[in-house]
């Protein structure tokens, strides 16, 4: 079956229209990646320092999370959590991707701050450092540039997740596909395009952190 | 350390925008209709992102009668029932049908449309399909939850066909870009959109049939609305009389049943 039929045309003057899912793919990914990131590190920070229950907590939230697939999440916010409060499909997407990710994010955060020697921190408290200090001044920066290249990954991967909203009919770039294929019906060419944008926000991403990983490279 | 001051600080901005968005989009008070918008020509989005199509004008005209303000709210068919049983939206109207499953769950208006189906085939094919009988030999499509669906679930149970003959598809499309590839031998589905389909994807409808478990499509309202149902029917009642209703079907679904 050829890819450009009779009614390509349609699907290439639909480009506009679905660039403007846009927005809201790259406003759900970022704000998702933003909570999972502050969650993630917390949880980190609470499996690598916290007292003994606060770790098992933390572990069994990375855990329980980890096991569920983020549909489940996804609507477990948004048709049970509407008794709490009730929540738009955009909140509940940030909410159901930002949870999913923390999951994730917090083995990437944990994973770069045990990757910094232990004499360094014993160091900083033989110079009279607080643990505080210590863990802000020495630790954190090392590890989270050390985290750059795994938080790359799993950016990327959330970027694409966030497409998962178009079961509860957020227009965001794959459902806006779907209304152009049901119009046109031409599944190839609308997902072929759709899958050039997602390739195209990856490449920015993943160059925009590599960027960044070398201009906050430790000299030397 | 400055530049992760500057990422914190672009990161606070974005929380933001993204509550006042978020805030400003609550407290309207209109009528939400959920609607499944991939079912041309009953409903879909045209070039312009609007709803369009039968089900959509038609939910409209009953929205002004009833002096509300329509609002659309998109979603995957499958999670239709359980956003109204959630209250998540106050009717649904997507071409769906009364089954005793569903009607377990929500209550339906009256019907709106007589609903008949029509079997998919591939122009060049050597597969003979004048009966739904003949259709039980094959290996067929249908689309997931659907009533098409729910008479293959319960032709298996009559032992009648092999469950491993049913291929169940999320999407319409999907299905009859399979039936088109020859990875499926046949495809029932409603007859509008058999014959849309097969319009725009070169198929052929090798028959039309009614099947025992396809009612006609209705509203869906949650459970124990008894007073919107009698509001809702007495203007569908109306607006069959006026002749809208069949106005409709010349608009939307005209040379389909030529």
């Amino acid at each position: 079956m050829s890819i450009f039929d009779d009614r390509a045309a349609e699907v290439l003057q639909s480009l506009p229209y679905l660039l403007q899912g846009l927005g809201v793919t790259i406003s759900v990914t970022l704000l998702a990646l933003l909570l999972g990131g502050l969650i993630g590190l917390m949880g980190a920070l609470a499996r690598v320092y916290g007292a003994a229950p606060l770790r098992a907590a933390a572990a069994a939230y990375s855990r329980t999370i980890r096991s569920l697939p983020l549909l489940v999440i996804l609507f477990f916010l948004y048709f049970l959590g509407s008794d709490i409060y009730e929540m738009s499909v955009f909140t509940s997407m940030v909410l159901a991707l930002g949870i999913h990710t923390s999951a994730y994010q917090e083995g990437i955060f944990r994973a770069g701050i045990q990757s910094i020697e232990r004499g360094q921190s014993e160091a900083a408290a033989a110079i009279g450092m607080t643990p505080f200090q210590n863990f802000f001044t020495i630790v954190l920066p090392q590890a989270l540039r050390r985290c750059i290249p795994y938080w790359g990954n799993e950016a990327a991967i959330v970027l694409k997740d966030s497409s998962l909203a178009y079961v509860l009919g957020l227009t965001e770039l794959m459902r806006r596909g779907q209304y152009v294929i049901s119009r046109t019906h031409q599944a190839f060419l609308t997902y072929l395009i759709i899958g050039l944008i997602y390739l195209i926000l990856t490449l920015v991403l993943t160059r925009g952190l590599s960027y960044m990983e070398k201009r906050v490279k430790i000299p030397g | 350390m400055k530049q992760w001051q500057r990422a914190g600080w672009i990161g606070f901005l974005v929380v933001m925008a993204a509550l006042f968005l978020v805030g400003s989009a609550a407290g309207q008070e209109t009528w939400v209709i959920g609607t499944s918008a991939d079912y041309p020509p009953f409903e879909s989005v045209d070039e312009d992102g609007e709803f369009v199509g039968f089900d959509m004008d038609l939910i409209r005209e009953i929205g002004a009668r009833l002096d509300r303000e329509v609002e659309i709210q998109d979603m995957d068919f499958g999670a239709l029932i359980a956003a109204l049983e959630r209250g998540r939206i106050d009717a649904v109207i997507a071409s769906m049908s009364p089954t005793p499953e569903r009607r377990e769950r929500v209550d339906f208006t009256d019907a709106y449309y007589q609903s008949r189906q029509g079997i998919l085939v591939h122009p060049d094919t050597d597969v003979e399909i004048n009966s739904l009988e003949d259709f039980m030999q094959y290996e067929f499509a249908v689309q997931t939850g659907t009533t098409m669906d729910d008479w293959a679930t319960n032709r298996v149970e009559e032992g009648l066909i092999e469950d491993g003959q049913i291929r169940r598809y999320g999407d319409v499309t999907v299905a009859a870009m399979d039936l088109r590839n020859r990875r499926v031998e046949a495809f029932m589905l409603d007859l509008a959109v058999a014959y849309s389909l097969a319009a725009d994807l070169g198929l052929d409808v090798a028959v039309e049939v009614q099947i025992e478990e396809a009612g006609n499509p209705g509203i869906l309202l949650p459970k124990g609305s008894d007073e919107e149902l009698e509001k809702i029917n007495a203007v569908l009642a109306e607006l069959r009389e006026e002749g809208f209703i069949d106005e409709l079907i010349d608009t939307w679904l005209r040379g389909v049943y030529e």
